[in-house]
């Protein structure tokens, strides 16, 4: 069964990752899917709108890890920031992906839509198969590898917390 | 596949340009020196705090700049202002306190929780602490920092920007330490920002060598 923090879906859209090597930053962005976003917003977001206050925008910071998500918190990217030089380079297990969705950010977000934990990131590059691992030291168990954009799966925990990524990373990336 | 790219690391950073600020309204500080308790006085037309007030016991308001330095003092009920600034709560988005008021209960809290913050519009201050509050934030501006394409990007992202003299007040009084990513030249500046009065940790990293800012966070 699947974490209450996923919206599944069948259509995708195609990653952005960008590796800025002058800003040592790693920014994957991608557009959430139409078919999960809720055609009519909520009514306290429509009057919101409709008197000119900005939808806000989320953002949780799993330690160095910064997850963005758009004004229905529905993940649409995240970056890091880390030197090559702090990457682990080694095989990685292969995952299980079976589900495409959009995953819901579910945190105790602040008045301005932020919230921030407390977490170690590890990055992992395996360069044989040209795969990225972004993910939490340590680890919780995955339960469920999620698509969430061409190009990128989200692993979840048990309670739907976000606690990995998979990129196919591309042949530019360090 | 997805699509992949990279930025040469040998670029050298870009001045931003004019630009609209993609939060219009949106009240960030770093308090330097300001006496505790002081209201932010926020100018329409520069979009920031450019100064702070405080009614005192006293008998008088007075009125300081950006760094917590009095500029002037005004006598309590010598001159009826514009705006009376005890009736003027700021929101974001410029909703009027008659929303507040009279809109729906759950709107209402919305709205609070959206981050209220109670500020003073600069046309309420006396014209000679106005323009000393002004001149001083003159200073701070023009900059002369650039950007890389990935915080040139952060800068034009809501929920990531921050107004850039609040970096420059970050790179003149945060904390200043080597990048703890190694980077060459850079160095990192911590401060406490606030956001509609919320206090966080801005983090700037700035390459000394050319002034660019290769990283800015706040959480």
């Amino acid at each position: 069964m699947l974490p209450d923090t996923v919206i599944e879906t069948q259509t995708l859209s195609v990653a952005d990752i960008l590796w800025d090597a002058e800003s040592l930053t790693l920014d994957v962005r991608f557009a959430v899917p139409d078919a999960v976003i809720p055609r009519t917003p909520p009514l306290v977001s429509r009057v919101e709108t409709a008197v000119g206050i900005p939808q806000p925008m989320y953002r949780l910071a799993l330690g160095d890890l910064m997850l963005s998500g758009d004004s229905n918190r529905l993940l649409s990217g995240f970056d890091i920031r880390r030197a090559p030089t702090g990457w682990h380079r080694q095989s990685l297990d292969p995952i299980e992906t079976s589900t495409k969705g959009a995953i819901r950010l579910d945190a105790d977000f602040d008045e301005n839509g932020l919230a921030s934990v407390d977490a170690d990131i590890d990055i992992t590059v395996d360069d044989a198969r040209g795969l990225l691992s972004i993910e939490r030291r340590p680890c919780p168990p995955i339960a469920v590898w999620v698509e969430v954009a061409i190009g990128v799966v989200a692993g979840l925990d048990e309670g739907g917390g976000i606690a990995a990524f998979r990129l196919t990373a591309g042949p530019d990336l360090p | 596949m997805s699509d992949a790219a990279t930025t040469n690391g040998a670029e050298s950073g870009q001045p931003l340009g004019a630009r609209k600020s993609p939060e219009p309204n949106t009240i960030f500080e770093v308090k330097q020196n300001v006496v505790p308790g002081a209201t932010p006085i926020f100018d329409g037309d520069l979009n920031a705090v450019i100064g702070y007030q405080k009614a005192e016991n006293d008998g008088w308001i007075y009125y300081f700049d950006v760094f917590g330095r009095q500029v002037g003092r005004m006598e309590k009920g010598l001159e009826k202002p514009l705006i009376d600034p005890i009736d003027l709560i700021f929101i974001l988005g410029g909703v009027s306190r008659l929303l507040l008021t009279k809109a729906a209960p759950r709107l209402g809290a919305r709205v609070m929780g959206a981050g209220v913050v109670k500020t003073v519009a600069a046309k309420s201050v006396p014209p000679s602490a106005l323009q000393a509050m002004r001149k001083v934030f003159s200073r701070i501006l023009p900059t002369s920092l650039k950007f890389t394409a990935t915080t040139a990007a952060r800068m034009a992202t809501p929920g990531r920007h921050v107004p850039i003299h609040i970096l420059e007040l970050a790179v003149k009084h945060g904390k200043k330490v080597a990048d703890p990513q190694g980077t060459k030249n850079a160095f990192l500046y911590t401060i406490q920002m606030f956001r509609n009065g919320k206090p966080y940790t801005l983090e700037v990293l700035l390459r000394q060598t050319d002034r660019t800012v290769l990283h800015f966070v706040y959480k």
